[in-house]
């Protein structure tokens, strides 16, 4: 018993050995322990909330990446499924009285549905048909929940109850840090690994040449439409925990402007990483919540110009994006060779 | 509700989307870029007409119409030479640079004019009365000069000796390069004209049909846009001009039928578009070309 116990021990030490040899591996490991030791500092409660909020935005942006870095097909109505998890959430609660603990998987599975229906026609045909049309969606569901008036309340927004409405509101704040990091660090794990399978290069060959991975026997369709299903029910997710932790399902959720966040969060950190994407997100959104809202008041209307402007920017000069760029350097003091350069060369 | 009045009121204000639609579809065809911030230039030029011919300057409003699609048409092309032409051969980023300047312009103009709704006069007033329908002077205005642009545009890509180079280049780019064509001059001229296009409509639209100004307005017209092209074939311009007609008389018949059908319009364009691209996946005008 006593040997098996030891062996067992030398090859897990071994392992985690040469798994942690490699420094950005390790540089995870630090921020994943650093980010559970948070609310440990005692923070500013405003700060720890953006911070919440962030990751949850994490999601989202990993989720768009999954879709557009890898598969070639940008959402430019991301914010469509985004919105129909906080609005799915709410109108559960406010007509049938249901926790929003159940409303995530419900809200799932209608992603599952409404993914189904948007991409049967425009991802089956060549052509960017998909990008194009993405933009109307959200609008779409806007008129209808403008539309149903009396049960959505319209512009004024919906209710939505709390995860956790037995504690006081500051151990609810922690409680909440804690689960969107629970739910980040696991969805972070499950799209980075699809993004890194065999899957994962089907979508890239997708994203690269579609006439030639046809002609290699791939169903391009297929794989196309599981991305998109992915992506748009870790989006779905994400807009399930954003409603309860604001309270609130409003219209703007389904904007053109919210449905860009995501691209300028995955563009900042770089496109087809997964890890760029949720890094991006983390950093700029709390640029947004809290530094330029409490820190440096800037008005609201500047901020979308603020970050906007930076991102035409680095698509012409830095395609590769900055927390891409940092980790390629980290990954080359291990002795891998880079890919920036390689993969974005053209 | 009556027969005469969605036939009418139909084809004008499919044509004026045609219009719009046509900018996109032109683009699109010569010079594959996807522009996505084709709505803000609609915004856009509601606004400078609104500033030129009402606000600040008091120029004459005909004169404004002239003058308003020009100035946005140099902006349109500063945008193309500053930001897009570095990355003309990368679609992914042109779809995000495009989007990215269509939310800072429409942050721009939020800040400048606030969110408030300006109410904006018509160029002309009065109307003429068809049968038992009224129709303002200023909407036949609007068909007017969308019908000759979409002449103009038609007989120049047909007749003159630029508008061939233009079907050329549509083409082949590296064929025309080798012609001795100046591709670089024709995609200049082609956004200019795109945007000049998206200008005049977005002052028509908004001098004779909506009536007021705000930073969002382009976002509906710009998704009946997007239908209209996908409906028509991506890069037909004919395409464009008849799924705006069809479109037009769509958006009529369903805000004039149906209870609440001002909200479901973009939902029937969207199920037609879903409904053609099932059965004709180029379009109703466009070619299905393999390209390798």
């Amino acid at each position: 018993m006593e040997i098996k116990f030891n062996t067992l021990g030398s090859i897990l030490k071994g392992s985690m050995k040469t798994w942690l040899v490699t420094p950005h591996r390790l540089l995870a490991l630090v921020i994943i322990t650093f980010s559970f030791l948070v609310p440990s500092i005692k923070l500013d409660i405003t700060l720890l909330r953006s911070i919440t909020l962030a990751s949850i935005s994490a999601i989202f942006a990993a989720s768009w990446d999954l879709l557009a870095g890898y598969c070639g097909q940008p959402n430019f109505g991301h914010a469509l499924t985004f919105g129909l998890g906080a609005y799915g959430t709410a109108l559960l609660y406010n007509l049938l009285g249901l926790s929003p603990w159940i409303a995530i998987p419900v809200n799932l599975l209608i992603a599952c549905v409404i993914s189904v229906i948007i991409g049967f026609p425009f991802l089956r045909v060549r052509g960017p048909y998909f990008s194009l049309m993405s933009m109307v969606f959200p609008q779409i569901a806007t008129s209808i929940i403008l539309l149903f008036k009396d049960v959505t309340r319209g512009d004024r927004g919906l209710p939505c109850p709390t995860f956790f409405p037995f504690l006081t509101i500051t151990e609810r704040r922690i409680a909440e840090y804690y689960m969107a990091l629970l739910f980040l660090l696991v969805s972070g794990i499950i799209m980075y690994k699809i993004a890194n399978s065999l899957r994962g290069r089907i979508f890239i060959s997708i994203l690269d040449d579609e006439l030639a991975s046809q002609s290699c026997g791939i169903n391009i369709t297929k794989y196309k439409m599981q991305a998109l299903i992915v992506s748009n029910c870790f989006a779905c997710l994400a807009g399930s925990l954003y409603a309860p932790i604001v309270n609130l399902a409003s219209l703007w959720t389904f904007s053109l402007t919210f449905s860009f966040y995501p691209v300028i969060w995955t563009v900042f950190g770089g496109v087809q990483t997964i890890y760029g994407a949720i890094m991006g997100a983390v950093i700029l959104e709390t640029l947004d919540r809290y530094i330029l809202n409490v820190v440096v008041p800037v008005p609201q209307e500047w901020h979308m110009v603020i970050f906007s402007i930076p991102i035409v920017i680095f698509i012409i000069k830095w395609r590769f994006g900055l927390v891409r760029l940092i980790v390629e350097k980290i990954k080359n003091i291990s002795g891998k060779t880079s890919v920036v350069k390689e993969s974005h060369g053209g | 509700m009556l027969i005469e009045s969605v036939l009418i009121q139909g084809l004008i204000s499919g044509v004026t989307y045609a219009l719009l639609a046509c900018g996109f579809t032109l683009v699109y065809g010569v010079t594959r870029i996807l522009n996505l911030a084709h709505g803000t230039f609609y915004m856009l030029g509601a606004y400078v007409f609104y500033v030129l011919g009402f606000g600040y300057v008091g120029l004459h409003p005909a004169a404004a119409l002239i003058v308003a699609p020009l100035i946005v048409g140099l902006i349109g092309v500063v945008c193309y030479i500053l930001c897009l032409r570095p990355i003309i051969d990368d679609y992914f980023g042109i779809m995000v640079v495009t989007v990215a300047l269509a939310l800072i312009f429409q942050q721009l103009t939020l800040i400048a004019f606030g969110p408030q709704l300006i109410p904006v006069a018509s160029i002309i007033s009065g109307s003429l009365v068809i049968g038992r329908t009224g129709v303002t002077y200023s909407r036949i205005l609007s068909l007017l000069i969308s019908i000759t642009v979409f002449f103009g545009l038609w007989f120049f890509t047909i007749k003159s000796k630029t508008g061939t180079a233009l079907r050329a280049l549509s083409q082949d780019r590296e064929i025309t390069m080798l012609m001795g064509i100046n591709v670089k001059k024709l995609y200049v001229f082609t956004i200019f004209l795109s945007t000049l296009f998206a200008a005049l409509a977005g002052i028509l639209i908004i001098s004779s049909v909506t009536r007021q100004l705000t930073p969002t307005i382009w976002l509906a017209p710009l998704s009946l846009a997007f239908s209209i092209v996908v409906l028509g074939g991506l890069g037909s311009i004919k395409g464009s001009f008849f799924g705006g007609i069809i479109l037009g008389y769509v958006e009529n018949i369903v805000v004039s039928i149906m209870p609440g059908g001002g909200y479901l319009v973009d939902l029937v364009a969207m199920i037609m578009v879903m409904a053609i691209l099932l059965i004709r996946p180029a379009g109703i005008f466009g070619k299905y070309v393999e390209r390798v």
